[in-house]
């Protein structure tokens, strides 16, 4: 049950793909790679969390933290955009309000701008 | 009623551990569906991510102890730590969903998990750290916030 993070240019989005239980645990790893790839200037990202099975506030913590990271390199283009379609991820998403003020989507070439498709916003 | 009871390092990698234990006492019981099972776990995380938090500021290595009472109905945790007192009144929340700020925050964001998914929350301090008690109802009680 290794926590696994990769991360791919794609499109004009950083993609992290994120694997495993994201909890305290695993923050420290995925808060890494956001500061290293804010730090090296990229300000769009796509967090795919659908192969993320568990999700907790240390985790939507990691999340709220890379909005601010791309909001401070660049106010109006810094985005962050998630995937997602773990029922357990999903339902944590919403109880914290992050579906309200990030996109989330069910399909990640739609999170890429690559197809139509978002999911519909609480 | 027949209790499961856990110790842990206070270290992160006993996360999963924990919260695998406790869900899985729950499922002992076939009432429980697996949505409350699944608050249950989120609960149990967030309670023993502060007891971790908690030791890790005061350099504390005593352990955390788990114990889960399972009844007809209900489950029934607390999650102890022995890293002195805490108030939950002194701990920075972040403000509700819906406030502007809202999202300025990457801590705090547990506490109001817990009020959210458990029928029953207490934090007490004890004689030597805080105790976390959490309990959760087979089918979900309605209760304000």
């Amino acid at each position: 049950m290794l926590f696994d993070v990769q991360v791919a240019e794609e499109g004009g989005w950083s993609v992290l793909t994120l694997t495993g239980e994201l909890d305290l645990a695993a923050a420290p790893a995925v808060r890494s790679r956001v500061v290293a790839l804010t730090s090296g200037g990229s300000s769009r990202l796509v967090i795919d969390l659908r192969g993320v099975d568990f999700l907790d506030s240390a985790g939507l913590g990691v999340l709220v933290g890379a909005r601010k990271r791309v909001r401070q390199i660049d106010e109006a283009a810094g985005e962050v955009r998630l995937v997602a379609t773990e029922p357990q991820v999903l339902r944590v998403l919403a109880l914290a309000g992050l579906d309200r003020v990030m996109d989330v989507f069910d399909d990640r070439a739609a999170a890429l701008d690559l197809a139509a498709g978002e999911v519909e916003r609480a | 009623m027949p209790e499961v009871r856990l110790e842990i390092p206070a270290r992160v990698e006993y996360l999963a551990l924990a919260r695998q234990v406790v869900a899985a006492a729950a499922a002992l019981e076939p009432r429980f569906r697996d949505e409350r099972i699944d608050d249950l776990r989120i609960a149990v995380s967030e309670a023993t991510t502060n007891a971790i938090e908690a030791h890790a500021d005061l350099g504390s290595h005593d352990r955390i102890v788990i114990r889960a009472n399972l009844g007809d109905d209900r489950i029934e945790v607390e999650v102890h730590d022995v890293a002195g007192g805490f108030d939950p009144a002194r701990v920075d929340a972040a403000p509700d969903a819906e406030a502007p700020d809202r999202l300025t925050y990457e801590r705090g964001l547990g506490l109001p998990l817990i009020r959210t998914l458990t029928d029953e929350s207490e934090i007490a301090p004890t004689e030597r750290g805080t105790a976390v008690r959490l309990v959760v109802y087979s089918t979900r009680r309605d209760h304000p916030g």
